[in-house]
């Protein structure tokens, strides 16, 4: 019996140990002073901008990835005691309700002023870092590029029964495309648009990767989705069977939206001061040289390069886009939520 | 002075409460947190977005899911079982091993695979287009839509319903049927009229299992486009920074989900079961005649869709990454294979202590059902709904546990003390209470008499459920996806942003086969030293 109860002291000696190093690990979860980073974006695109920060200021980032409105949702949860630092969302939508509840601090930079001022937050309380562009997709193999949609307007035409598709509202790009025409439009064409979109079979999918997939392989002949998208395409597949409309660009027609992907600094943050290092850092042509290339966006600082321009990107200024500022998309994206939220959701 | 009996009841309620209260707080916490979220803008609120939301024809699809994957498993499960256990087939021993490995694949893994095998443009619809000598490009078969993901679902939950029912077979009395041949009738007959019916709390036990699982899921569903409750409040997490709409959801199918659970719990409930002695030796095995053929191709197939064409198309994939590639990727997700091993291994090692301290209470009369009761409730709320819960509750109950990989722990303990409970009871069941008296009666203290004597008795069962509640968190998807505290990102959250992000890609079906390995090693080691003690069975 003894060195059977030795034994059995033993293993509690052992949980007690594995409690102790648990106890241990958990601390240094807590305590150690990292840079943590909310952000919306994907992680294989926006690590290099990430990895080049970390070295060039000598802090570690840990990246938590979820969706912009959980991010949001999380910044207002831990309003009291904030664990993030940075937020990377996407459009200017949530980062403007952040800024209503006062739930970011204001960051100012020299770099700012050369963004055009439609793209900014009025007291620079997020910050515009890239932009992207909404656009149609087409699949070449099923639509020949003279016939391909001109206009958003033109999916609600029999020619396109069931053969469009956008992402659901988990893509913040979706709610602001439509709060793009709600500005211009106004409510009840938009209304009347959306329910002849779903009258003539709009798919809507879970996000833009899917949509971009399902028209590459056919599954839908369009996409209403972000140039980028294309350009990912292009990426996976260089054969891809995939084209790309800038629509509306006729005189009288509303133009292409272009949105500001904005950061911000969470109010509150414990590491207020590396937080607001890595805001610069990404504002820098360095830094936001990174951000463009390794996610494809279009720049919104003179002089950098435009990634995908052979292939028919174009940059800010080569396109007509809606006579729109970012807040005022992002003011009606609670009323697009709200007018077009079930009928948007996959 | 109080009588003794006054005493007792007074300290087993204080001992009830000493466990009835924790576990409400887990369970009623979060559950309380969404109703009062749900309410907040009132109940009219409520009801007119979720009409909007379409929730009536989206909770008639998800009861044709759970139905339709609850059928399909029973029938891949039970003719299985009968023939590892009955028949006389070559390669029987084969079909009982291999038949619960499925479920080492969690089913969202499953549904990756089976997306790449039949994406419009993917391999078998190449095949199919080609043998039906359709245009190239045309798209036969899809997996998307509801029947797609109770097939998905139902390959990678019917071990649930073959190890009950093949458990259920070894243990009946073959005198029964035997007597019934006797009378004349034929072997099918048997099979319809005596068999199954003596089966039935095992087909009901399993089938409520695989029906409350499909009911609840996530991962499958919002991969292959089934637009379901829990799809739906995803999506609003994620995109928006309402709470009402998505607490309001959960709550409604919190209480649907708790209701489907208590109409089971009565139909299983409403018969008895008795069989006056146990099976005194095993039955005799059917000769399979000319059935031999088409039962092994059934068993080949069943056993090729679940285990070798997602482990072979996840491999193939992965086998697209250069050496160098995959270790570099390799070795960036290491931190996060470690995080999983270890939430993983500590929440099943506490789910264990926990479920052992509350079936042991039970057994010997010391608990009421209070807490077993509590934590099937837990058990029934779908993942995704314990996450919106939890953080909300544990941020303003408990902030300093929230942010911490502790969140998770606990998320595990409200999931998984109930499939612990029923490998720690069966392990329980074994021993008399008897043995405890006696050692009690040599001047044992209860606490050493459980260390000395309990014990070490139920080790081995233990061992076998601890397996399964280290899987069933290695694999937890829905809730951890959202509890996860900044930096503690597990195995499935990284295959899950990985899929979202760029698709059903090599580095994706990499990870998922290293997913696979780590959580069907244990599986593996189990069987092979021979431990029967894995529960279910």
């Amino acid at each position: 019996m003894i060195p059977n109860r030795n034994f059995r002291y033993r293993a509690t000696l052992r949980a007690l140990a594995a409690v102790v190093g648990l106890a241990v690990a958990l601390a240094e979860a807590a305590f150690a002073a990292e840079l943590v980073v909310y952000s919306s974006r994907k992680e294989e695109l926006i690590r290099p901008a990430i990895q080049a920060a970390e070295k060039a200021l000598g802090v570690k980032v840990i990246l938590y990835t979820a969706g912009a409105g959980e991010l949001a949702r999380r910044i207002e949860l831990e309003k009291a005691n904030p664990r993030g630092d940075v937020f990377i969302g996407t459009t200017a939508g949530f980062a403007e309700l952040m800024r209503e509840k006062g739930l970011l601090d204001t960051f100012t930079s020299p770099l700012l002023n050369e963004i055009p001022a439609e793209f900014r937050a009025p007291d620079n309380t997020w910050v515009p870092i890239t932009a992207r562009v909404r656009v149609l997709v087409y699949n070449t193999n099923l639509v020949k590029p003279q016939e391909a949609p001109k206009s958003y307007f033109d999916l609600v035409a029999p020619r396109w029964k069931g053969k469009a598709s956008v992402a659901s509202m988990g893509e913040r790009t979706t709610v602001g495309w439509l709060a793009a025409i709600l500005a211009v439009r106004g409510e009840d064409f938009t209304r009347k648009y959306v329910a002849d979109l779903k009258a003539n079979g709009l798919k809507v999918l879970k996000n833009n990767t899917e949509v971009r997939k399902a028209v590459a392989g056919g599954e839908y002949a369009i996409g209403i989705t972000n140039h980028y998208y294309y350009l990912l395409q292009l990426q996976d597949d260089a054969k891809s069977p995939v084209g790309i409309v800038y629509p509306d660009q006729g005189p009288a027609d509303m133009g292409t939206p272009v949105f500001s992907i904005t950061a911000a600094l969470i109010k509150g943050a414990k590491n207020a001061e590396a937080a607001r290092s890595l805001l610069e850092f990404l504002l820098k042509p360095e830094g936001n040289r990174l951000l463009v290339e390794g996610e494809f966006e279009i720049p919104l600082l003179p002089g950098l390069h435009l990634p995908g321009a052979e292939k028919g990107i174009k940059g800010l200024g080569q396109f007509r886009r809606p006579a729109l500022s970012q807040v005022q998309i992002a003011e009606l994206e609670p009323k697009v939520e709200r007018l077009f939220g079930s009928a948007m959701t996959p | 002075m109080p009588s003794p009996i006054a005493q007792t009841v007074r300290s087993r309620s204080f001992r009830d409460l000493g466990l009835v209260l924790p576990a409400a707080t887990l369970v009623l916490g979060p559950v309380g947190f969404l109703a009062w979220m749900g309410l907040s803008r009132g109940i009219g609120d409520l009801l007119i977005r979720t009409d909007d939301l379409g929730i009536l024809p989206t909770v008639g699809r998800v009861f044709l899911l759970a139905t339709a994957t609850t059928l399909l498993a029973a029938i891949m499960g039970v003719p299985l079982a009968w023939l590892a256990v009955r028949s006389d087939l070559p390669g029987r021993r084969f079909i009982r091993w291999l038949a619960p490995l499925p479920l080492a694949i969690p089913p969202y893994i499953g549904a990756i695979v089976y997306q790449i095998l039949f994406a419009p443009a993917g391999p078998l619809n190449a095949l199919l287009a080609h043998a039906l000598g359709l245009p190239p490009g045309t798209r036969v078969v899809s997996i998307y839509g509801v029947l797609g993901a109770a097939w998905v679902l139902s390959l990678f939950v019917f071990p649930y319903i073959f190890l009950l029912a093949a458990a259920g077979l070894e243990r009946m009395n073959p005198t029964l049927e035997e007597v019934a041949r006797g009378t004349g009738m034929s072997r099918w007959a048997v099979f319809f009229r005596v068999t199954l019916p003596m089966l039935r709390p095992a087909l009901l036990g399993g089938g409520l299992m695989v029906f409350l699982y499909a009911w609840a899921d996530f991962g499958v569903v919002s991969l292959l486009r089934v637009r379901t409750l829990t799809t739906i409040i995803y999506d609003y997490i994620q995109g928006t920074m309402d709470w009402a709409v998505p607490s309001g959801l959960s709550v409604i199918l919190t209480l649907i989900t708790l209701s489907v659970l208590a109409a089971q719990l009565r139909i299983m409930g409403g018969g008895t079961y008795i069989q006056v002695s146990g099976a005194t030796r095993p039955a005799a095995l059917v000769g399979m005649g000319g059935w031999r053929l088409p039962a092994m191709l059934f068993g080949f197939l069943v056993l090729s869709f679940a285990l070798g064409v997602p482990v072979g198309v996840l491999a193939y994939h992965a086998s697209r990454l250069s050496i160098v590639e995959a270790w570099a990727f390799l070795s960036r997700q290491t931190p996060f294979i470690l995080n999983s091993i270890w939430i993983a291994a500590s929440g099943a090692t506490l789910v264990i202590a926990l479920a052992l301290a509350i079936g042991w209470l039970q057994a010997r009369g010391r608990l009421g059902r209070g807490v077993s009761t509590l934590f099937q409730i837990g058990y029934a709320i779908p993942g995704t709904v314990l996450g919106l819960g939890m953080v909300g509750f544990f941020q303003t109950a408990l902030p300093w546990v929230y942010g911490s990989p502790v969140v998770l722990i606990l998320g595990y303990l409200v999931l998984f003390v109930t499939p612990a409970l029923q490998g720690v009871c069966a392990a329980l069941a074994q021993i008399s209470a008897s043995l405890e008296d006696a050692a009690r009666g040599m001047g044992r203290g209860a606490l050493a008499t459980f260390w000395e004597v309990t014990f070490p008795l139920v080790r081995p069962g233990l061992v076998g459920a601890w397996v399964l509640v280290f899987i069933l968190c290695m694999r937890e998807l829905a809730a951890t996806l959202i509890l996860r505290p900044p930096g503690f990102d597990t195995l499935p959250v990284r295959i899950w942003i990985h899929t979202m992000d760029v698709g059903p890609v090599p580095t994706a079906a990499f990870l998922a086969l290293v997913l696979v390995a780590v959580v069907a090693l244990p599986w593996l080691g189990l069987v092979l030293v021979g431990r029967r003690g894995v529960p279910l069975g």
